[in-house]
């Protein structure tokens, strides 16, 4: 039983479960039921169109998934993207959040601009890419190169490149993301009382060391919020690689979520397809975790 | 330690407000000098400029005679009390009065011995593992004292460093800040707009208005000889009553009407106020300067009273006013109000009327423009003034 004593009339506690009613139906409909479903599928052998019977097959799937080299290539591809994405990102964000907090005249338009990527589907981004990034000399990003290094670049197929298209997507990313981070990071810093600098440059403390010992700390929880954001959207990126390259050439930029879309939609293997999200989904949670310890710990010892 | 020299400083903020006009002032090695002013007087920004938050519009400061304009704020060898006290709220009390010795690069040894010791002073031993979140106002106030004190600045600047706390507290720690100053021997700029911590602490007390230094002198002097209406009106409390009141011809001398009752001028201002025979003038009366009882010999005035509030040791007696009464910045009071200092009594119900016996040697008379008449030194040359 509640301990809690009653202080919401009975009938007006059923009015509220029915304002609540309506979000809480869609939240079960699309967001429980699919992941319940999901981790019920990921242990049977469900294939779409197959002639043959569901079955409960327990762990298969999840064995196979881990014996499967395209698979691993796939989770090995989510971290080396996040083990660069998430720590240049954040560097460079937070660089531009720094210049961008400097009283200078026409500010808000370099933040508009800094912050446009943000705004546009990554899809549309990525298309714009690819004609950037477009083979042979004629190639916007190959011609600059080119130019830039006084012939010595050699034009290349980046995104065909068993080399150059991971790094190319992790481009696109970076360029699209670094404007959310930014923002985040700015309004952050705009939260940093005043007088926390004022008291530092009088007890001696220089530009850089007032950024060291005020910004980065007082910016701690902006900053872990941001990472794991950032943490979890590098393990999900999907947009950019379905339309830059496709996984390819050869699995060099699959990641796990375009794998799981693979399976299940065009080989029509959902256990696995269902498996694979998952896994992903412990990762996402374990990330989480992370966070909301990160968190706790920067807090004061004692809460009242 | 240092003295420190406003040369014509003048502060205008980039939308064209004027923050500050020309300050003239020396604040000596070792003195602790308060600056006190209504909010918005400009008295901050005088911190500001001087630890270089602010840059300044004219004049010139120096420290130790030497111009400290060019320097940053973090080279000016100058520690400060922020109103909110600006505590790094990441750091332990440890941390917070360390950081200045970090940023100075002293070695470890060093640091830990003169945080020790200030913690000592300042009684922060306990405290010295909490963080800034778990004090209570008095303690975070004296660590922020601490790390003002721990490296031994040239000049101390204090922004209202009491405002925050209750009134118990502040009397004890503006006591300790007194005594703290007096043992290091350190000069202090101290920022208030309360004229009780001006008049306690100050070895000299600078008064500003709307930017402008209106005087600077001992307590006490600023007290007895106020040169203006502002610096009568603002310090004292209650503050001193300031009533229209004409001077006129009586047997070939001269004599104030306060209303329907007529009283002699002091005679320190005989002579001055010859000149303004005829004309309406400001009465300053502070409200110690009136007793109850008629006197023989004139000098009394009757007044109604209207309400009576009682200290214990005194009560302050509100009585409408004889004639128009203004503030200290001149804007007339309606209703017109006279504040007595008693000693307790009887009570007074409202309505009742009472004779005062006003103690005419502690008079001040002003012209009407705010000026005080017969003030060493600043009589205006062709006796009489009007409001420009």
């Amino acid at each position: 039983m509640a301990v809690r004593p009653a202080t919401v009339p009975v009938g007006q506690r059923n009015l509220a479960s029915w304002f609540v009613a309506p979000a809480a139906l869609l939240l079960l409909a699309f967001m429980l039921l699919p992941f319940v479903l999901a981790v019920a599928i990921s242990f049977t052998n469900l294939r779409l169109g197959s002639p043959l019977p569901v079955e409960w097959t327990g762990l298969r799937a999840y064995q196979r998934l881990f014996q499967d080299q395209t698979f691993g290539r796939a989770l090995l591809n989510n971290l080396l993207f996040a083990s660069v994405v998430v720590p240049l990102q954040t560097l460079l964000a937070l660089a531009l959040a720094v210049l961008l907090n400097q009283p200078v005249r026409g500010i808000t338009i370099f933040r508009t601009v800094l912050f446009m990527p943000v705004i546009f589907p990554l899809s549309l981004l990525s298309v714009v890419w690819v004609l950037l990034l477009a083979p042979g000399p004629d190639g916007t990003i190959n011609a600059l190169l080119t130019t830039v290094s006084l012939g010595a670049w050699q034009p290349r197929d980046f995104l065909n490149d068993a080399i150059w298209a991971l790094p190319s997507v992790m481009l696109v990313s970076i360029w699209q993301g670094t404007g959310f981070q930014m923002i985040v990071l700015l309004a952050g810093m705009q939260s940093i009382p005043k007088q926390l600098y004022e008291a530092a440059a009088g007890d001696g403390a220089g530009a850089w060391q007032r950024f060291r010992h005020v910004t980065l700390p007082q910016l701690r929880n902006s900053l872990v919020f941001v990472m794991i954001v950032t943490s979890i959207l590098s393990f999900r990126v999907f947009d950019q690689v379905r339309i830059m390259t496709r996984g390819g050439p050869s699995d060099a930029s699959t990641t796990v979520i375009f794998e799981a879309v693979r399976a299940a939609f065009d080989r029509a293997q959902v256990s696995r397809g269902a498996a694979m999200t998952v896994v992903f989904f412990l990762i996402v949670l374990t990330l989480t975790m992370l966070q909301r310890w990160l968190l706790r710990l920067g807090r004061p010892g004692v809460e009242k | 330690m240092a003295q420190v020299e406003f040369r014509g400083l003048g502060k205008t903020f980039a939308d064209g407000t004027p923050a500050l006009q020309e300050l003239d002032v020396t604040v000596a090695d070792g003195e602790l000098l308060v600056i006190v002013g209504p909010s918005g007087c400009g008295k901050s920004t005088i911190l500001r400029l001087l630890a270089g938050f602010e840059s300044a519009s004219r004049g010139d400061i120096l420290i130790d005679g030497r111009s400290v304009l060019a320097q940053p704020p973090q080279e000016r060898d100058i520690a400060m009390v922020f109103q909110n006290y600006a505590l790094y709220p990441h750091m332990s009390v440890r941390d917070n009065l360390a950081f200045p010795l970090r940023m100075a690069k002293r070695p470890r040894a060093v640091i830990d011995k003169q945080v020790h010791a200030v913690a000592e002073v300042l009684d922060l031993k306990e405290l010295l593992r909490k963080k800034p979140s778990e004090l209570s106002g008095g303690q975070s106030q004296r660590v922020a004292m601490g790390r003002a004190l721990v490296r031994e600045p040239k000049v101390f600047l204090l922004d209202e460093p009491l405002s925050n706390l209750d009134p118990r507290l502040r009397g004890q720690v503006r006591a300790e800040i007194a005594a703290l100053q007096r043992r290091l021997n350190s000069t202090m700029i101290y920022v208030t707009h309360d004229q009780v911590e001006a008049m306690t602490l100050g070895h000299r007390v600078a008064v500003l208005n709307k930017g402008e230094l209106q005087q600077i002198g001992a307590p006490q002097t600023l007290y007895d000889q106020p040169c203006n209406r502002f610096v009568a009106g603002f310090l004292g409390s209650p503050p001193m009553n300031l009533c229209e009141a004409q001077l006129y011809r009586h047997r070939g001398d001269v004599a104030v009407r306060l209303g329907d009752d007529s009283l002699a001028p002091p005679a320190r201002l005989r002579q001055a106020l010859q000149r303004y025979r005829g004309n309406t003038v400001l009465l300053g009366m502070r409200p110690e300067a009136l007793t109850l009882g008629s006197g023989e010999g004139g000098n009394t005035i009757s007044v109604t009273c209207l309400a009576e509030e009682r200290l214990g040791h005194e009560r302050l007696l509100h009585a409408a006013a004889p004639s128009t009464t203004v503030d200290c910045n001149g804007v007339p009071q309606s209703p017109g109000i006279l504040s007595i200092r008693l000693p307790s009594g009887p009570a007074m119900p409202a309505g009742t009327t009472v004779s005062l016996r006003v103690d005419v040697e502690r008079l001040y008379c002003f012209t009407p423009i705010g000026k005080a008449i017969g003030r060493l030194a600043d009589e205006p040359p062709n006796g009489f003034e009007t409001d420009s």
